[in-house]
């Protein structure tokens, strides 16, 4: 039996945020694949926002040249009742990428009170996508009023657009870098000091 | 007795219950604030105008109209100096507010403030009780823009070195007493404190206690039938024969309130609606246990809720059954055959569910159709736990049950409407991602040759699409932070029953070795996303 060790790294982002607030486009605008949506058709109050909406998860992928890079995007549902499917998702992420609508201003209460609720147990560095936004200080006012820290990354946005969703995505993918090179550093200094001491 | 503050009147000017009835003596109003046990201010239109401050029936100041603010009364009387006076009050939109008098001199004779405080307001009550009164502005918990009744936070101010006391009352002078307006300012000073005073209220062993500012029970209220709310303290008044004896009126099984039916008091109405909308449900218990249940059972003393004062009677009510009872238990077999006689067969035709993880699982029904469960909008966080699990082990199988669970128990009929949708979205995303997936990675993996298993059995027996088969034998991706592990195993979902495809060659499963890799590696390739990223 022969054992060769493949190299594959697969990076994963967990998108989520309330209804209508750009996830799905997001996940379109980096997936190489035909995004995997469970989207219906919306009905009552939320179908005058928009006419179809995600029940259950988005799912987009991308792989570098070669296939032995690959970023796994998972996208949850925004509304209330489908809360459930982020707990089932997030387990193993690199980094949560949370996306709001900067216009849709009835909906940050919730939405602040649902990240620190989705951060208190994952520590994992989190990206906030105001979408629709062109404003740097605006959207960094709406993030920290979410409750993001001052260290958390702020990315204003317009979804409809590919480059603007690219944009977040390596926003994420860096901080997410970044935690790597620290943590790589850290434990050394800390080795280091431990054997001098 | 005073009366409880819930059943002051919505309307202001009514809070003492006086309203429509002026003019009235000054006494009767004073009687009403101390029975009411008002707090806040009254006006009283007589000449001059006298307005008086309570605080739970307890008047803790009262001024004229052509006064002098309280402090230069206080600086008159010489309890304070102008100094002081000065350094202790703080302007408050004009007004001299006291309330700190004594946090912020220290040197002022706390004591002769407050007792020149008491005297000057029983000299002006003692006034006011002989005038006529045509009118009162009633303003509850207005209090006097000094802050005096903050001189008082230690308790009522009737309380014992908190504050003024209630105005005391002497013994009642003999069996006919005289209800004559009282001289000004000597009946407060020359009454002394009563002996409590509570009915024992029938069904119960102790009367329930008065709080202290209630404790100074004016005359009327010693030898008449108690005034309750809706009743005028007047009519009370006016009803008392003052040559009958006191041991004549006093009739202890008797109370005055039984008068009064039950339905009047809406806060007595809140508490035990289902004696009063289910008299059979009230009397069943009592009956059953042998127990007369008379009029003397509904009694009820006018401050006593609390249930350990109620008699039994009432006690026993139970509470109205809140949800339907169920009719019977299916149980769901994992073929998803439903067995609606749950208990007709025996067990052991099925397979144990302690060893195979696949076991029936039960619901509850009832006859409408409706199972029981905890899935809905409002209730998603305990019922994430349930799904995650059976998400993880059961598959879809798990997100399914609960989405129909949602489909069933929503209020709203829309998501009725898309249960089907929601289920085949469902089902169509989750199986694009396995047979999607797993056909990608032996396409990538297999010129790589990745770690084999060897299973033991044939590739040709090996069945791919299935959950079952891929979760056994394949080890999942491991990030170099460790958090990814290995998903619970799972033996079955609704895409087991697809056929099966056919591999082409041995497959080599592909093992990840994440987490031996040096973090540099994990870094670098991260790095090269990025830069594709950016790139594209």
């Amino acid at each position: 039996m022969s054992q060769t060790p493949a190299s594959e790294h697969v990076f994963k982002l967990l998108v989520t945020g309330p209804f209508a607030a750009g996830k799905t486009s997001l996940i379109q605008a980096v997936s190489q694949t035909p995004v995997v949506e469970t989207d219906v058709a919306t009905s009552g109050v939320e179908a005058a926002v928009k006419a179809r909406t995600t029940v259950a998860m988005d799912f987009g992928t991308y792989a570098i040249q070669g296939g032995d890079v690959r970023l796994l995007l998972f996208g949850t549902p925004g509304q209330r009742r489908f809360w459930f499917m982020t707990d089932v998702l997030k387990g193993e992420v690199d980094a949560v990428v949370y996306v709001v609508d900067a216009e849709a201003e009835h909906t940050h209460a919730e939405a602040g009170e649902a990240m620190r609720e989705l951060l208190r147990d994952l520590r994992v560095p989190l990206v906030v996508a105001i979408n629709r936004c062109d404003d740097g200080d605006a959207a960094e006012l709406i993030a920290r009023r979410l409750g993001a820290l001052a260290s958390e990354a702020v990315v204003p946005c317009q979804l409809i657009e590919y480059e603007s969703g690219r944009t977040v995505i390596i926003e994420a993918l860096l901080t997410v870098l970044d935690r790597l090179e620290r943590e790589h550093r850290e434990p050394r200094e800390s080795g280091t000091l431990a054997g001098v001491a | 007795m005073s009366l409880r503050r819930d059943d002051l009147d919505d309307a202001q000017d009514d809070a003492l219950g006086l309203a429509s009835t002026y003019p009235r003596p000054g006494w009767v109003v004073l009687d009403a604030i101390r029975d009411r046990g008002f707090t806040g201010e009254v006006v009283c239109r007589t000449n001059p105008g006298v307005t008086v401050w309570a605080d739970r029936g307890v008047i803790y100041l009262a001024e004229r109209d052509d006064d002098p603010s309280l402090g230069r009364r206080l600086v008159e009387a010489g309890a304070l100096t102008e100094g002081q006076l000065a350094a202790g009050a703080v302007q408050v939109s004009g007004d001299e507010h006291l309330g700190l008098l004594f946090e912020r001199v220290a040197d002022v004779d706390r004591h002769a403030v407050i007792v020149t405080n008491q005297l000057l307001t029983d000299d002006c009550v003692g006034w006011l009780a002989s005038q006529r009164v045509h009118g009162a502005i009633v303003t509850p918990y207005r209090h006097h823009a000094s802050g005096a009744h903050r001189w008082h936070d230690d308790g009522a101010p009737g309380a014992p070195d908190g504050g003024l006391p209630a105005p005391s009352i002497g013994p009642v002078p003999g069996p006919t007493p005289s209800f004559a307006p009282p001289p000004p300012a000597s009946v407060p000073a020359t009454l002394p404190p009563p002996a409590p005073f509570t009915l024992p209220a029938p069904g119960t062993e102790e009367p329930p206690p008065l709080p202290p500012a209630h404790a100074a029970a004016p005359v009327t209220s010693l030898i008449a039938p108690l005034p309750m709310p809706g009743r005028r303290v007047d009519h009370v008044a006016e009803q008392v024969d003052v040559r009958v004896d006191l041991d004549d009126v006093i009739h202890w099984d008797e109370p005055g309130w039984l008068e009064r039916p039950f339905a009047n008091d809406p806060s007595e109405a809140r508490a035990r609606p289902a004696v009063e909308s289910s008299p059979s449900l009230a009397s069943a218990p009592t009956q059953a246990m042998g127990i007369d249940v008379s009029w003397t059972d509904r009694i009820d003393p006018p401050r006593a809720s609390v249930s350990h004062h109620e008699p039994m009677a009432r006690a026993a009510v139970l509470p109205a059954v809140a949800a339907d009872p169920f009719d019977r238990f299916e149980v769901i077999w994992p073929s998803g055959e439903i067995d609606e006689q749950f208990g007709g067969q025996p067990l052991e035709a099925y397979p144990d569910p302690d060893i195979d993880r696949a076991g029936p699982t039960a619901r509850l029904v009832r006859d409408g159709g409706q199972r029981d469960g905890t899935a809905g909008a409002g209730r998603v966080g305990d019922v994430a736990d349930a799904v995650v699990e059976h998400a993880l082990g059961d598959g879809v199988a798990g997100i399914e049950s609960f989405l129909a669970d949602q489909a069933v128990w929503s209020n709203t009929t829309e998501v009725v409407d898309h249960d089907d949708d929601v289920l085949s979205a469902v089902r169509e995303a989750v199986a694009e991602i396995e047979t999607g997936s797993l056909a990608q990675r032996e396409r990538r993996i297999g010129p790589r040759s990745g770690i084999v298993i060897d299973s033991g059995a044939a590739p040709a027996e090996l069945r791919l699409p299935g959950r079952v088969a891929l979760r056994d034998t394949v080890e999942v991706p491991v990030t170099a932070t460790g958090r990814m592990t290995r998903p619970n195993s799972t033996v079955g979902s609704v895409f087991d029953e697809l056929p099966a495809a056919q591999p082409t060659e041995p497959i080599e499963v592909f093992v990840s070795v994440d987490e031996g890799a040096p973090v540099d590696e994990r870094a670098s390739a991260l790095r090269r996303l990025i830069g594709s990223l950016k790139r594209r």
